[in-house]
């Protein structure tokens, strides 16, 4: 069995395995595209309150991050964003956050998390936990879990990652304080 | 025929790849938090086990066996690919709990194992009907562990409440530790029946 015939069968199967790939990759990427914005849309929708204008269209981007502008009429009611802290218990968690033009939460939403399954994942499946963070400010609040002083109820047996929501929060928060003026 | 048939067969119960082989324990011990998620992982790596089995089986008399390995590596991986782009395109929602374990299927030993084993040596049909027994006695193990693990650690089995809400749950049996202490109890129990049978 000669080193050519190993090359050519090595090569003629990595070709075919390639170009099968392309094709995959051809059909599957605009529904992938697709899916990934409907699925931020979702969130932006969830966490903004009553507005009937395409917060797609009304978009602003301020440092590297994208503001979805809910309007009702020519009002603007809240503002959504997206942001990251990267202290969860599995790794980075993203926050979807709505907030009303004074700083005030409308709610949460988890984007993507890599907490355990059936354990800190419980963040996007336990409505009651996003709910405490609505009508609090950094005014108003302390958005950190109650173990840390804070006002916000752990997840039973998922307080890092609970932890890490609350940290998000605030961050998104003070950068919303920021960057409030050149959104208005 | 018979023959066909056993070669499904095996798979489920005397040659069941996590309970008799103890191969692919990665995965295994991973996602089997929730009877959904090893139904899921079991589902696509049973999609993958079928498809590589196939065409590792039908090219068997032209791969040089100097590059049996890596040829059977680049059929897994391209499957595995497809799969994960599918998932992502199609069932969104899904890939966004198991997406971390699927790349893992390439690395799953119960794959390469029955392209080596049995895939390489067997005509097309056979290799389809052990591919399709391993697979499902692989689905059938990772939920029976993960509904274990879900009941006892979450109170739930496929998501749905089966213990009054004063039932506390056993929050170690979703953990790491759990999985381990779930599948050696298991195990054992299997090994007996074995001696007995």
């Amino acid at each position: 069995m000669g080193i050519g015939r190993m090359v050519l069968v090595l090569t003629l199967v990595c070709l075919i395995s390639a170009i099968s790939l392309v094709v995959v990759d051809s059909i599957t990427r605009e529904p992938i595209r697709i899916q990934e914005k409907l699925f931020r849309l979702k969130a932006v929708k969830a966490v903004l309150p009553g507005y009937d204008n395409d917060p797609d269209e009304d978009k602003k981007n301020i440092a590297g991050v994208d503001f979805y502008i809910g309007k009702k009429g020519a009002e603007i009611v809240g503002f959504a964003f997206e942001v990251r802290e990267k202290e969860g218990y599995g790794g980075t968690i993203s926050v979807m956050l709505g907030v009303t033009p004074k700083g005030e939460i409308t709610g949460i939403e988890i984007i993507d998390h890599k907490e355990t399954p059936g354990l800190g994942a419980k963040i996007t499946e336990y409505e009651l936990f996003r709910r405490q963070f609505e009508n609090k400010s950094l005014l108003n609040s302390k958005i950190k879990v109650i173990k840390d002083r804070g006002d916000i109820e752990a997840i039973t047996g998922a307080t890092i990652s609970s932890r890490a929501v609350c940290k998000a929060v605030s961050k998104g928060l003070e950068l919303f304080a920021k960057v409030k003026d050149s959104l208005l | 025929m018979a023959r066909l048939s056993y070669d499904f067969i095996k798979g489920i119960y005397k040659e069941n790849p996590v309970f008799r082989l103890v191969l692919g324990m990665c995965p295994t011990l991973a996602v089997t938090t929730s009877a959904i998620n090893g139904f899921a992982m079991g589902i696509c790596a049973t999609f993958v086990l079928t498809c590589a089995n196939f065409v590792i089986s039908s090219l068997r008399r032209l791969i040089p066996e100097k590059v049996r390995i890596p040829v059977f590596i680049v059929v897994i991986a391209t499957f595995v690919t497809i799969v994960d782009y599918s998932m992502k395109a199609y069932f969104y929602e899904l890939h966004k709990v198991l997406g971390l374990f699927i790349p893992l299927i390439v690395v799953n030993c119960i794959i390469l194992a029955r392209a080596e084993a049995f895939a390489s040596k067997h005509p097309i049909t056979n290799s389809l009907a052990d591919g399709l027994g391993m697979g499902t006695g692989f689905t059938l193990s990772l939920v029976v562990l993960g509904s274990i693990r879900e009941i006892l650690g979450n109170g739930t089995i496929f998501n749905v409440g089966i213990f009054p809400d004063a039932y506390l749950p056993f929050l170690v049996m979703i953990l790491p530790p759990g999985a381990f202490i779930a599948l050696g109890l298991l195990l054992g129990i299997m090994n007996k029946i074995g001696e007995r049978a």
